[in-house]
């Protein structure tokens, strides 16, 4: 069941355009490798997800006794499965604790800056997701993939923090928040395009003309010299212009380069058309147009976006990605869970009474079944002599500790992944009341990325 | 229950002194006073120290009866003969419960006005077994008639003012925010909040400032010296600590040493329940007797230092202490609760840019939840100069004295919608590439066209050079958008260049919306030139210059002429042209603008508003009632958060959704077509329904899915508080939500929106089936009891009472499980209303709120960014001209782009100058 990873450049995927691509082509294979990254045991990447699931837990429900998880709580059921695959922290703190800034702080490590002004908006360092992104880009499609099921908030929450902060978890830098994908068929598009096509030359629209290097040349002058005649702070503004234009050129050049690294086999291939198929079945019906959150059950949905998520990573195109399940301060109707009546951030208030716990722990409970979903996915796609969850780290946090406390103190922490053989499972881990960031350090240690964030440059003993 | 009444009694007893010989306060402890009127003592007092304060308060001038002497039968309660007189003589009498109105109802010869008023918080009433007195229900049910009197008192005039600012002082914590809130009670009056918290004030007005601290005088000695030595700095200059348990010998001649006297009250909690009140009062009469110099002579303290009027000089004398003895402990730079630091505010230049900040701690001191009731308590009078000072710096921003600016408008970027009616409107045609890109997020005031807002992360940048492809190729495909591009045809080699310039000279200066720069059109000519070369085909070459004139940051930006020289400058008239259709149309300027700004004479004001009534006209003005509208009342929410409980609502479909956010736009489309006045969203006899729409409220002869304007009947229904959209939008999935629609009615209707809520809320039931009372209203008037909720719900939760009659989807009701629902309920002001169309009238009533509210919105959605203090003026002259013209949306939107901000550009360094009025 082996499969190979071949290398396959952007031209010959384009060329495929029409045509199916038949395995002949695909016989140059190199193993994937990167300056500074780790690999897995057979040469395979190491890929981070994070998930971000908001408003905290009910303790009662979700916390576990000794130092391994022989035995599950009532929340963390749905991981029995995978025990092997997974450590539980506790005693992990996010620094800010609120709904706005708990949410950028999660990935970020640091207390955002608090600030009704999105013009202001800081968050120390970017975000772990976007350092792994960075740190493997050469060799793949898109370097990071970021995925959200709520829309961004407007306006300004409790406490006076702009609604930037609990819209994203990803950030590009202090000041750039990450937008992230509403729906999963157009994250899908965005990585797949060009192989889809080949197994439905008429579907899709066209790509599109592409710009030569010259037209990015052009507006990138255009944007000097309009730079000249703007103030500061529009010129400041207008950097933002210039990077995101320098980003797109690498990326065009990287994908004309050659170097992509993607692992496109029968097995794959046979798993992103299917992965259309169930997609364009989900959403392909006409109601388009107002919902800019798509209308489907959202277990469905969370799975789909999974779904996408797996693929990026098996394919390789990606070796990072975010997924937000919701809001820094989601309210999705629950009403669809056994036994749960209400929206997430009301039963987060549960006033300590058992009703509102027992409701909130089966919320809990139900975004860790998502959570297992996905590591079952990763654990059934083959790569080399192992699997892709094997090769990854799985990061589960959120921006509070739990919904009726609002701090971010022993927030609800779950890694998994053996990060190539670095991570052991069946453990959970007294962190001791330390920072996030030292989890996030270890965790770039263990991807072999040298950097390290949150301001600090400590690292979690034991992970 | 003998007990409660006995409370309620005492309470009637020491209101009514206060309403019948309030403007006379001096007997109140006896004759003593402070040695002189500027000298404060500090006084130290726990926190159970301070029912005593409020029973020594009354002792002297009222009569307190035994419980033992009062029937358990309600109808035989009467008054003493001593206590009939002073009732006959008070003008108002206040009472706690309708027991005691009951009674005294009967009294022959009353002058007074019998008020009930309702009991919010157990210190308030004596409690002799711990538990708190009090009765949420009722509390409500009261309130009006209080309001009432307060009402009438208030049209008794000026000269009533001591009076009244008496009569306020008893107005306990619950109804101060609607005192805060009403129109014609604010500005006049000092709602003093009278709770257990509110010692300090009281022991203020005596010319005493005290202070709290927590000292327990059986602990360890040693510790709690070393105790009070941490809180020295609190101490300052006191004389006196007030104990309310004998401290023991040593701490006690320990803290003499230290200069510092005790004072023992009795806490009055009988454990034998035999309530010798009488006595205890006297007890601690004497004990706070020794606080006062009793060589003092009588009176002095009611003729303490003239009132002087604080202005807004006075921030560093009166301001700035006030700051650091009650405010800074919790917001400074450190702490920074609530995102306030008073500490970076030491001089008037800081503070006086800042008057919002101002005024939101007004109203939180106001309302009494500020400080918060377990810290020390200014007193009445640092309160009101705290209130004058602040009102001072409001008058002077709001007068336009603190001079023009007309803001800082960061560099726009065409947000999602933007760029689809520009590409639209570019090109002629039917597409919508933007709807693949990225939701935008929004800045303060809830507009995603705030330029701070509007990010450029790479995934967008990649959506924008994507989409740009996609659109040169659907432009190529598209045989008429095609000719309309490549309208010049070169005939031979010798033309191609000439024909290539005509061409991309004119499309990107439309797409700039500007005449395109030379360097910028040599740049493209010089991609056409390579692409030529290449091609060697001229229609294929200009493929690529057109790609980078939609990649190009001068058309994904808005970027303004800028003026380096000047500090103030107006805009010019492309630039002016794009401000205007961006703001009314989402969209770049069409050719009428482009032609009136090449010739400069878009700026003049005749032809500005003959443009404004066009463009309003226009149906690319639906942008306005899409996105504005849309954002403003939030029915652009049913695109992601509205999300009603389809198991419970099955008929809440997508195309229901559909229908009801074309219900809300249609309806805000009709008043820009037809120039309405504004005060129909809040209130209209008429809807804009289909099919679908009717049946769900209910209204018969609507057939068909299209939407049509619907005369309505029913006065219920109507404007914007009738619409489903906006009703799904202020309810949660299971049930309809009375605290987030009376949020939304004073945030989004009348622009006063409640302080925010604590964080950590106590859960309301999700869903109204099997709920503790039948009715929800009920439920949640029962959950009010927390006194740390109460204060702003009474605020807010009456409005959405107003409203329960539509349920979360905005279906009529006028049951829940069987109970009949209560829509009856009040303003902030006291005026009441028992049906959703009685609240609308009220609504209506409040016009002058409503669209000055209205004027900010619009202002911030044209200019794309946050309002400014140097906005005030302009917001008050744009409200002053709509109410003039009869409230007609076009003068609202005329008034905004003739406005200052709207006109002028300026620096990033100017300051502006102060106007100095002209005498």
């Amino acid at each position: 069941m082996n499969s190979k990873t071949f290398e396959l450049s952007r031209r010959q995927m384009l060329r495929g355009a029409g045509a199916c691509i038949s395995l002949p082509l695909l016989e140059a294979m190199i193993p994937f490798q990167s300056a500074n990254a780790a690999v897995g045991a057979e040469g395979q990447p190491i890929r981070f997800a994070g998930f971000f699931m908001p408003n905290g837990v009910a303790h009662n429900h979700w916390d576990i006794k000794g130092s391994s998880l022989s035995k599950l709580s009532r929340s963390l059921q749905p991981l029995a499965e995978y025990r092997d695959y997974v450590t539980t922290i506790t005693g992990l703190n996010n620094p800010s604790g609120a709904h706005n800034l708990g949410t950028a702080a999660l990935f970020t490590g640091q207390v955002p800056k608090k600030t009704p002004n999105p013009a202001q908006v800081n968050v120390g360092n970017a975000s772990f997701d976007q350092i792994v992104g960075n740190a493997f880009k050469a060799n793949t499609t898109l370097p990071t993939l970021e995925l959200g099921m709520s829309s961004p908030s407007k306006g300004v929450g409790m406490n006076g923090a702009t609604n930037v902060y609990r819209s994203f978890v990803s950030w590009k830098n202090a000041t750039t928040p990450v937008p992230h994908e509403l729906n999963p068929k157009r994250a899908f598009d965005r990585l797949f395009k060009n192989v889809s096509v080949t197994s439905n030359p008429n579907a899709g629209p066209s790509s599109g003309l592409k710009p030569d290097s010259s037209v990015l040349d052009i507006v990138l002058e255009d944007a000097k010299s309009l730079q000249k005649r703007l103030g500061k702070a529009d010129q400041q503004k207008l950097d933002e212009y210039l990077t995101a234009v320098r980003e797109v050129e690498e990326r065009l050049e990287r994908q004309a380069s050659a170097n992509v690294n993607l692992n496109i086999t029968p097995t794959t291939l046979k798993a992103i058309r299917d992965t259309e198929k169930k997609l364009n079945k989900a959403l392909g019906s006409g109601k388009k147009g107002l919902s800019a959150v798509p209308q489907i059950p959202y277990q469905e949905y969370g799975r789909l976006m999974m779904d996408v998520m797996a693929l990026a990573f098996w394919s390789n195109s990606t070796v990072a990605s975010t997924l937000m399940f919701g809001d820094g301060l989601h309210g999705r109707n629950m009403s669809f869970l056994e036994g749960v009546n209400g929206n997430h951030h009301s039963i987060s208030h549960h006033g300590n009474k058992p009703k509102g716990l027992s409701e909130f722990g089966l919320i809990n409970q139900f975004f860790v079944s998502q959570l297992a979903y996905f590591l079952g996915r990763l654990e059934s796609m083959k790569e080399g002599g192992s699997n892709v969850l094997e090769n990854s780290v799985v990061m589960l946090g959120s921006n509070i500790s739990s919904g009726q406390v609002h701090n971010g103190k022993n927030i609800p922490v779950i890694v998994a992944g053996h990060a190539g053989g670095k991570l052991r499972g069946n453990r959970n881990i007294q962190a001791g009341n330390k920072p996030i960031a030292h989890l996030h350090n270890s965790l770039l240690s263990k991807m072999g990325i040298d950097k390290r964030i949150g301001g600090s440059k400590e690292k979690l003993r034991g992970v | 229950m003998l007990r409660r009444f006995l409370c309620s009694l005492f309470l009637v007893f020491c209101t009514v002194f206060f309403a019948g010989c309030g403007e006379d306060d001096s007997k109140i402890i006896s004759n003593q006073k402070p040695a002189t009127s500027a000298a404060k003592r500090t006084v130290f007092v726990s926190d159970s120290t301070i029912h005593f304060f409020l029973k020594t308060f009354g002792e002297d001038n009222i009569a307190i009866r035994k419980a033992e002497e009062l029937s358990n039968n309600e109808a035989e309660w009467k008054p003493r003969s001593g206590d009939l007189a002073r009732l006959k003589s008070a003008e108002f009498i206040f009472v706690y419960s309708k027991v005691n109105a009951g009674w005294l109802s009967k009294i022959d010869s009353l002058k007074g006005t019998v008020v009930e008023i309702a009991a919010t918080d157990s210190e308030m009433i004596p409690s002799y077994d711990g538990q708190a007195v009090f009765d949420p229900e009722h509390a409500a049910a009261v309130a009006k008639g209080t309001r009432e009197a307060l009402a009438k008192y208030v049209l008794t005039g000026e000269s009533q003012r001591s009076r009244l600012d008496r009569f306020v002082a008893v107005v306990d914590s619950r109804f101060a925010p609607l005192i805060a809130k009403s129109k014609s009670l604010n500005n006049r009056f000092r709602p003093i909040l009278y709770s257990s918290s509110r010692l300090s004030p009281w022991i203020g007005e005596r010319g005493v400032s005290a202070k709290k601290i927590d000292l327990n005088p059986k602990f360890a000695i040693a510790g709690d010296v070393v105790d009070l030595t941490l809180k020295q700095n609190k101490i300052g200059e006191a004389k006196w600590i007030v104990w309310t348990e004998e401290p023991v010998a040593e701490l006690k001649s320990s803290l003499a040493n230290r200069g510092l006297q005790s004072v023992v009250l009795n806490p009055g909690v009988d454990p034998s329940g035999d309530l010798k009140l009488l006595a205890v009062m006297r007890a601690n009469l004497e004990a706070l007797a020794k606080i006062y110099d009793p060589k003092a002579k009588p009176g002095q303290a009611t003729a303490a230092a003239p009132k002087k009027k604080i202005g807004e000089g006075d921030f560093e004398t009166t301001i700035l202490p006030f700051l650091d003895n009650y405010c800074i402990e919790c917001h400074d730079a450190d702490t920074g609760e609530g995102e306030v630091e008073f500490d970076l505010y030491s001089k008037l230049w800081q503070a006086e840019k800042v008057p919002d900040l101002w005024e939101s701690a007004v109203e939180l001191i106001e309302m009494g939840e500020m400080p918060p009731r377990k810290k020390d308590q200014p007193s009445v009078q640092e309160k009101e100069h705290f209130i004058e000072w602040t009102e001072a710096l409001s008058q002077k921003w709001d007068s336009g004295a603190m001079g023009r600016d007309p803001g800082r408008i960061t560099l726009r970027r065409l947000n999602k919608n933007e760029y689809n009616y520009t590409i639209r409107d570019l090109f002629g045609l039917k597409l919508r590439p933007a709807d693949n890109f990225p939701e935008e997020t929004g800045g303060e005031a809830g507009f995603d066209n705030n330029a701070d807002a509007l990010f450029l992360p790479p995934l967008l940048m990649e959506n924008y050079v994507e989409s740009a492809g996609i659109i040169v190729e659907t432009v190529y495909r598209d045989p008429q958008a095609r000719a309309r591009y490549l309208y010049v045809k070169p005939t031979k080699a010798a033309e191609a260049m000439p024909a290539a310039r005509k061409i991309l000279r004119l499309w990107a200066s439309r797409a700039y919306r500007k005449p395109v720069r030379k360097e910028e059109l040599d740049r493209l000519l010089s991609i056409y030139q390579r692409s030529m070369n290449k091609e060697k085909n001229f229609s294929k070459a200009m493929q690529m210059p057109l790609l980078a004139i939609l990649i190009s940051p001068n058309f994904i930006y808005r970027a303004e002429d800028f003026a380096p020289k000047k500090d103030v400058f107006a805009v010019s008239d492309y630039d002016l042209a794009s401000r205007l259709s961006y703001f009314l149309w989402s969209s770049m300027p069409d050719g009428k603008l482009f032609e009136l700004a090449h010739n400069n004479e878009l700026h003049k004001p005749a032809v500005l508003k003959a443009q404004v009534e066009r463009m309003l006209k226009d149906k690319r003005s639906r942008s306005l009632s899409m996105h504005f509208g849309g954002q403003w009342f939030k029915w652009e929410d049913l695109r992601s958060t509205i999300d009603p409980d389809t198991k419970k609502f099955p008929m809440f479909t997508f195309e229901l959704r559909v229908s009801m956010y074309q219900e809300s736009s249609a309806f805000f489309d009709y008043l820009l077509q037809n120039n309405r006045s504004v005060l129909e969203l809040i209130d209209s006899d008429y809807a804009f329904l289909n099919d679908r729409l009717a049946r769900l409220y209910g209204i018969p002869g609507v057939t068909g899915p299209q939407i049509r304007k619907v005369q309505l009947t029913d006065k219920n229904r109507g404007g914007v508080l009738g619409m489903g959209s906006v009703l799904a939008a202020t309810s949660l999935p299971l049930r309809s939500s009375p605290a987030k629609r009376g949020d939304w009615v004073l945030t989004e209707i009348l622009g006063t929106p409640p302080p925010e809520p604590p964080m950590n809320v106590a859960q309301l039931p999700e869903d109204d089936r099997n709920l503790e009372f039948k009715t929800f209203r009920e439920t949640l008037e029962a959950h009010r009891e927390d006194p740390s909720c109460a204060g702003c719900h009474a605020a807010i939760d009456p409005i959405g009472f107003g409203l329960e009659n539509f349920d979360s989807i905005g279906r009529w009701r006028t049951t829940q499980n069987g109970a009949t629902i209560n829509t009856s309920g009040e303003l902030p002001d006291g005026r009441k209303f028992q049906s959703p169309a009685e609240l609308r009238a009220i609504l209506l009533e409040e016009k002058d709120l409503f669209v000055r509210n209205m004027a900010e919105k619009v202002l911030a959605y044209a200019l794309g960014r946050e309002l400014t203090p140097y906005d005030r003026p302009i917001i008050a002259k744009i409200s002053k001209k709509v109410a003039e013209d009869d409230y007609q949306i076009h003068r609202m939107f005329l008034e905004v782009v003739q406005s200052y901000p709207f006109l002028n550009r300026r620096s990033d360094s100017y300051k502006p100058q102060r106007i100095t009025p002209k005498k």
